[in-house]
């Protein structure tokens, strides 16, 4: 998608007025420049009106209308608000325009009612214009609304992105912009058409297969409904520990408590480094277990085993000179080994004969040197079993001694915060924010108890819904039809299967991809030793470098800022790619997209700007960026004006004169005042 | 590649996928077929499980004679319970041996480990570590004396072939 300009009438405070992007070329940078309350995120709403019909504005949400026009109207009088795109996309020309309908109902009607709205959209695929049946769904598709605050964002929320109960925004965004939602939605659409066949099965079907059909789908319910409370569950675990970490925030914030609490985040993150080593411990106890395991235990027979093979050593069975199959070459080919003829039926043939019972078999002789010849090994094996687990049972004692001092430590730590009566400005002391804290870890922990509970459950009844399907795959005794229908579902539930993971492969390959974007975006913008990366759970981290481990830190605004930033630009980035290469890829089409940020650098100091700015026009073919004058001076200026192929400057007037209303022009020029 | 039926329970389920004790199922019942072997617990009526309450496994005979250790036990349980030579060669009696011990052995496993709440790899750790002999030293002196025994007697071999 390429944007090419943007008409405005009657909205919210621009009456008349226009803006050509800069599109193609290396200039893909428009920037329109604009006071505190000068209209940035109205024109960042006018798209999303257009696209979608949805505004969110801080002022008089419910005011579309331009405020001047309505008051000097007369009542009755009817006004139309609209904003008209042109556009291209994927070879064609595009022209939205959504118009809404107002009248004035009284005097002190400044809002107006709003009586019809009305959206086309024109496309020109080459030969003509032609309005599309269906518009909304048109643009819907071309940026979904679900992706919409990707692409017009907010620079005063995108930081959000990073921070909690996001796994679900993220994962969305990744599946969207690949275009992995079409397999999804087959996935959806095959289980209902599982659904519908098993309907047919149960129509068909005898009284027990029905019933055992009704239990099926009773336990899926169950299932549906215990997968319901685990995500609730989780999602209120998380906002608890949210709540802990705004408590241990006040807590450092306070003079009294700071330095104790620095401590025992200190004491918990060495805990934790702690834990982790005795899980190593424990993986390792089980790698011994399934490498070496054995061999202890297989001792006695390995032993009695070359005891015997021994014996035959000593007995002269093994190494063995003769073997059945010569002699059975000897017999058939009627010729001894001395040269004298072996007639069947002769003394001599039967004298060869009898030595076939003392000679062993092909391949005895092989097999019993092989064991041998694995017995150091399996010495050797059993002597590093009992070495290694007594060296990592030792030390995972030594870890466990060292986190029961840290647990001494941060307990030692709270008592004297319980003590302590220093309050925050709103009345709070140290003392009850400890209260709160205990009693929210104690509420974290019987959430995680809980969802250990319900996961015991969901696995529980999965199996047994196993164990239904088969009963019902046995049942024999249906007519035809059932028949039918049955094999039909379960190509249906194949299908879906092999789908599903075909869309976790994919998920998880754009995940790697946007990874190593995210990489190269952050790692160019973000301090040294910072690192960020969506983590299988579809969760935006950030992580620091502390003597080689990677460790999960708070973000500073500012850093979540430059992490989402990365996040976006590597979906885009990742899509463009998709769309542009050659390679025909099924479901992975990717596509073009522009970027539309107001006050991406609000939260950042100068360095961080400066870099950014750097990074942003790459993030995407065109960029539309809305910035104060304080935002944009300086590095920022400095760092993208080269790639700036149009400005503009919104000229407010606050309408604070008499019969004068609040109003914007966009002007080529800059205004005569400018500033926050 | 051949299959071989087995008994399993949940006890697989829980040391393979659940806790990733053993890598796979097959690594599990050479465990227990040692197992099986070192407590005399032998399982000759159902060791290959049934489909009826689900106790049935298949596992592909390949995986245990790709492992030349796991191959030097399929061998031994085979000759050890037959007492014959061709036991050494004979793959099929081999698999079915190892499946009968491993059946054995689960048994004796489900006793010592199956009721331990959670994860059982320490239970199962401390079970291998505390065998009732010492530890290494009496297997490796009497297996390396074997092995001497039989290089000796290679190399005499050798050395008899090549004299004039």
């Amino acid at each position: 998608m390429e944007l090419h300009e943007l008409e405005l009438q009657n909205f919210r405070q621009f009456q008349d007025d226009t803006i050509e992007f800069a599109h193609g070329g290396e200039n893909g940078v428009t920037v329109v420049h604009g006071a505190n309350g000068s209209g940035k995120t109205t024109l960042l709403n006018a798209f999303t009106w257009l696209f979608y019909e949805s505004v969110d504005f801080d002022t008089r949400p419910n005011r579309l209308i331009t405020e001047g026009v309505v008051a000097d109207a007369d009542t009755g009088e009817q006004f139309t608000v609209s904003v008209r795109l042109e556009f291209a996309h994927e070879g064609s020309e595009y022209v939205a325009q959504r118009e809404a309908i107002y009248e004035k109902r009284s005097n002190t009607d400044f809002d107006g009612e709003l009586l019809d709205m009305n959206l086309t959209v024109e496309e020109n695929a080459g030969s003509g214009w032609e309005g599309r049946g269906n518009p909304a769904n048109t643009l819907d598709q071309i940026i979904p609304e679900r992706l919409s605050n990707l692409f017009f964002f907010d620079g005063e929320d995108i930081e959000e992105l990073a921070g909690l109960d996001n796994q679900d925004r993220i994962q969305e965004s990744i599946q969207n912009i690949m275009g992995l939602t079409i397999l999804e939605r087959a996935t959806r659409h095959l289980d209902a058409v599982a659904g519908r066949f098993e309907d047919e099965v149960e129509e068909n079907a005898s009284d027990e297969l029905s019933a055992l059909i009704d239990e099926k789908r009773e336990m899926e319910e169950a299932v549906d409904s215990l997968e319901r409370d685990k995500s609730d569950t989780k999602r209120s675990k998380e906002r608890i520990e949210g709540e802990i970490g705004d408590i241990e925030q006040k807590l450092e914030r306070l003079d009294e408590s700071a330095a104790l609490q620095e401590r025992r985040g200190e004491y918990e993150a060495e805990r934790e480094r702690l834990e982790e080593q005795v899980e190593e411990i424990n993986n390792a106890l089980r790698a011994d277990l399934n490498d070496k395991g054995f061999v202890p235990l297989a001792m006695p027979l390995i032993q009695d085993t070359a005891e015997d093979l021994d014996q035959m050593r000593k007995d002269g069975v093994i190494p063995s000179d003769l073997n059945n199959s010569y002699i059975e070459s000897l017999l058939s080919a009627e010729q001894c080994i001395c040269g004298r003829p072996l007639e069947p039926g002769t003394e001599h043939y039967e004298q060869i004969e009898a030595l076939m019972g003392e000679a062993i078999a092909d391949g005895v002789e092989q097999n019993a040197i092989r064991i041998i010849g694995h017995l150091n090994q399996v010495g050797e094996l059993d002597s590093q079993f009992h070495e290694s687990v007594e060296d990592l049972i030792s030390r995972r004692k030594n870890l466990h001694d060292e986190i029961a001092d840290q647990n001494e430590r941060i307990d030692e730590i709270t008592s004297e915060l319980q003590e302590m009566e220093q309050t925050t400005e709103s009345g709070e002391s140290i003392q009850d924010l400890e209260a709160q804290r205990k009693s929210k870890k104690e509420e974290v922990s019987e959430h995680e108890n809980e969802l250990g509970r319900i996961q015991e459950r969901i696995e529980q009844t999965e199996e047994e819904i196993e164990s239904i399907k088969q009963e019902i795959d046995d049942q024999r005794d249906e007519r035809e039809e059932a028949l039918v229908a049955k094999r039909r579902q379960r190509a249906a539930e194949l299908v879906q299967e092999e789908l599903e993971v075909a869309f976790e492969d994919l998920k998880g390959k754009v995940r790697r991809l946007s990874n190593q974007k995210i990489e190269e975006t952050f790692g160019s913008i973000a301090s040294k030793d910072l690192s960020a990366e969506v983590t299988e759970e579809f969760k935006l981290k950030i992580s620091q470098n502390v003597g080689g481990n990677q460790i999960e830190v708070d973000k500073s605004t500012g850093e979540r800022q430059i992490a989402s930033l990365a996040f976006v630009g590597s979906l885009v980035d990742i899509a463009r790619d998709r769309y542009e290469s050659e390679s025909d890829s099924e479901y992975f089409t990717g596509g073009i997209y522009p970027l539309v940020m107001d006050s991406p650098f609000g939260a950042l100091d100068k360095s961080h700007r400066r870099m950014v700015s750097r990074v942003i026009p790459t993030l995407a073919n065109q960029v539309v960026v809305f910035a104060t004058d304080s935002q944009w001076e300086g590095p920022v200026a400095e760092e993208m004006m080269p790639k700036v192929g149009k400005q503009y400057w919104l000229d407010f007037d606050s309408g604070e004169a008499e019969g004068a209303y609040p109003r914007t022009r966009i002007e080529a020029e800059p205004a005569t005042a400018g500033g926050d | 590649m051949n299959f071989i039926k087995y008994k399993k329970s949940d006890l697989y389920d829980r040391v393979v996928d659940e806790y990733d004790i053993f890598e796979n199922s097959y690594d599990f019942m050479v465990f227990l077929a040692a197992l099986g072997y070192r407590e005399d617990e032998v399982d000759r009526e159902g060791f290959e499980g049934s489909d009826d309450d689900g106790t049935r496994g298949q596992i592909g005979v390949d995986n245990f004679f790709a492992n030349d250790l796991y191959r030097v036990v399929a061998t031994s349980i085979a000759f050890q319970d037959t007492g014959e030579h061709k036991a050494l060669v004979d793959v099929e009696l081999q698999a079915e041996k190892l499946t009968q011990y491993a059946a054995g052995g689960l048994r004796v496993a489900e006793r010592e480990f199956g009721t331990t709440a959670g994860d059982p790899t320490d239970a199962m750790v401390n079970y291998v570590q505390n065998l009732d002999e010492s530890p290494g030293g009496g297997y490796q002196g009497t297996l390396g004396d074997i092995v001497q025994s039989f290089n000796d007697e290679l190399l005499e071999g050798e050395a008899e072939d090549k004299s004039p």
